[in-house]
């Protein structure tokens, strides 16, 4: 099974000519990896339509109904979900899509009795639980979008996206004690993830003081541990400024024990050592006989 | 004399025991498996069901917490690490439920009922089957020796033949082979669906059957005490310094005893 990115590619490179077995592989891939691509299911969906049999029609024309959504076709979306209420008539997952409507069309109240009926049903429907912070958020009313994050995460703990959302939100408000703790959360439930490293190393920045800068710039060690500096530039970066700050905040250093201080000037010496070797790593990257401009930014952009 | 040349069996046992039996083992699998599809009542969700889950999410965070704590600073882990089971107020100190009584809940007894009957059933039914029609033969050869002879009762009912090597065995002995290896067979035909684990339920049965003894539900309480004492003597050790070991490699400096660190040639610049 190709990758979704191989196969996006083939589909651009293909330019409207691609068949219709690349089209239904392409869009069935869609649907597993829950990219995002409204434009691609509605430029193809009527000829995959036509082809696609058995239960995966379904899954089809639940696809085709969210990108309707995405593009703000409502009138379109509403006769998709009509198809899928005439043959699942109580489900909870066509629910989902009618309080997804009501949302797109601005009806957040409409929206919210909806999932509250769901809800009722079944109290620990995620998707519904998360529809509803949805809600809260496109209503720009962050501190029910907080309360519903928390009840989420009380049930759900192991839920990274939502652990990421509150984070998210908490640095909106510049709470940013609060978003360190939740994207600590988040790299416990992800330890190898480089992207969660960083995120959690920035917040640790922000928060600042020479403790901060000092964890800031471990965990972008770590994220670098996870993904190497050429495709890392982010943590790369991160390292220069973390160690940077560190070495300038070292004046409030005065009334600390002699084991502290020790410390202290043992996370100063490593502070040293790994600027310079950051600075060793990005000028390879920058040499120009080695790698080129363009893929330099290419990689940074990735 | 032992038999030791090998003996040579009519390729009709073959066609006419050995396949079919398998043929009809897989096939009764695979109705089984879809009348309990069919028959299966639909979970409800109860309070009870959604504390339980809870519960066991509780239980999850703080086993990931000591899983993976070594990613987070000290503060971090000892900060969670309290949250958990600080005196009085501790996630993992509150009261929760034990082993839930099985016999009190009357939806999970007929489900338990209803899974024993599609499952015995059938297995009574084609043992009985095999055990009267392909009795009296040798079905096959086990390719590997087996260690003594008191095997042969079991494994060669119906076959009297004082001298003939264990590893010919009758008909039976090939139906119990194929059925405790179904799972298998299961797993790679429905493709890793088959939640139904012939030996395990075989155990559980028997286990049933002798102890009398009820099954239990899940039970917080233990789950909660087990945790609470794993958590409390988990050590934290916090990777992040081996990883900045692991980039910097030998330049990695090394304790030193209390030299000042000359910060004039530190620069600032980038």
């Amino acid at each position: 099974m190709e990758s979704i990115s191989n196969l996006i590619e083939s589909y651009d490179a293909a330019d409207g000519k691609s068949s219709i077995t690349a089209l239904k592989e392409l869009l069935k891939e869609l649907r597993r990896s829950k990219l995002r691509r409204p434009d691609i299911v509605f430029d193809n969906w009527m000829r995959v339509l036509n082809a696609e049999s058995g239960s995966e029609v379904w899954n089809l024309y639940e696809q085709i109904c969210i990108a309707a959504l995405d593009n703000g076709d409502s009138n379109f979306a509403n006769e998709c979900i009509t198809i899928l209420l005439k043959k699942f008539p109580n489900s909870s997952r066509v629910g989902r899509l009618v309080g997804m409507q009501n949302e797109q069309c601005g009806k957040y109240e409409a929206a919210l009795e909806v999932y509250t009926d769901l809800l009722k049903k079944n109290p620990a429907n995620l998707m519904v639980l998360k529809r509803k912070v949805c809600v809260f958020k496109a209503m720009g009313d962050t501190k029910r979008q907080i309360e519903e994050l928390n009840a989420l995460l009380t049930q759900f703990p192991s839920e990274a996206a939502s652990w990421l959302e509150l984070g998210e939100v908490f640095l909106s408000l510049s709470d940013n004690a609060a978003a360190a703790h939740c994207f600590e959360e988040a790299v416990l439930l992800n330890p190898v993830s480089a992207a969660y490293h960083s995120r959690l190393a920035e917040v640790y920045y922000t928060l600042g003081g020479f403790d901060n800068f000092v964890l800031a710039r471990k965990h972008y060690a770590m994220s670098l541990q996870n993904q190497a500096a050429q495709h890392n530039l982010r943590a790369l970066y991160g390292v220069l400024y973390a160690t940077n700050s560190a070495a300038q905040a070292t004046t409030d250093a005065a009334n600390l024990s002699v084991d502290a201080k020790k410390s202290r000037e043992q996370e100063l010496r490593v502070n040293t050592e790994m600027q310079r070797w950051a600075k060793e790593q990005l000028a390879e990257l920058a040499n120009p006989t080695t790698n080129s401009t363009l893929e330099l930014v290419s990689r940074a952009v990735m | 004399a032992m038999a030791r040349e090998h003996l040579l069996l009519d390729p009709a046992i073959r066609d006419w025991v050995v396949i079919p039996m398998v043929i009809m083992l897989v096939l009764v699998a695979l109705g089984r498996n879809y009348v309990n599809q069919l028959i299966k009542s639909t979970p409800v969700i109860t309070e009870e069901s959604l504390g339980e889950l809870r519960h066991k999410q509780v239980l999850q965070q703080s086993q990931r917490l000591r899983m993976n704590g070594r990613f987070l600073n000290d503060a971090a882990f000892n900060m969670r690490k309290s949250y958990m089971i600080r005196k009085k107020t501790g996630i993992l100190r509150e009261k929760v439920p034990g082993a839930a009584n099985p016999m009190s809940n009357p939806m999970n007894m007929v489900d338990m009922m209803k899974g024993n009957i599609v499952y015995m059933l059938p297995n009574f039914a084609m043992m009985a089957f095999v055990g009267y029609f392909f009795s009296g033969f040798v079905c096959l050869k086990i390719p590997f020796p087996l260690p003594s002879n008191h095997f042969k009762l079991m494994m060669q009912r119906g076959v009297d033949l004082t001298s003939l090597d264990v590893s010919y065995v009758s008909s039976l002995s090939w139906y119990f082979l194929v059925t405790f290896g179904m799972n298998g067979i299961m797993r790679l035909i429905m493709g890793g669906d088959g939640e139904f684990d012939d030996a395990k339920m075989m155990q559980m049965q028997m286990g049933m059957g002798m102890g009398g003894a009820q099954q239990m539900g899940f039970n917080a309480e233990a789950a909660y005490k087990n945790e609470k004492e794993a958590l409390g003597i988990a050590k934290h050790q916090w990777v992040a310094d081996s990883a900045e070991k692991q980039l910097l490699g030998a330049r990695y400096p090394e304790e030193s005893s209390g030299e000042a660190i000359d910060l004039s040639n530190f620069s600032t610049s980038s």
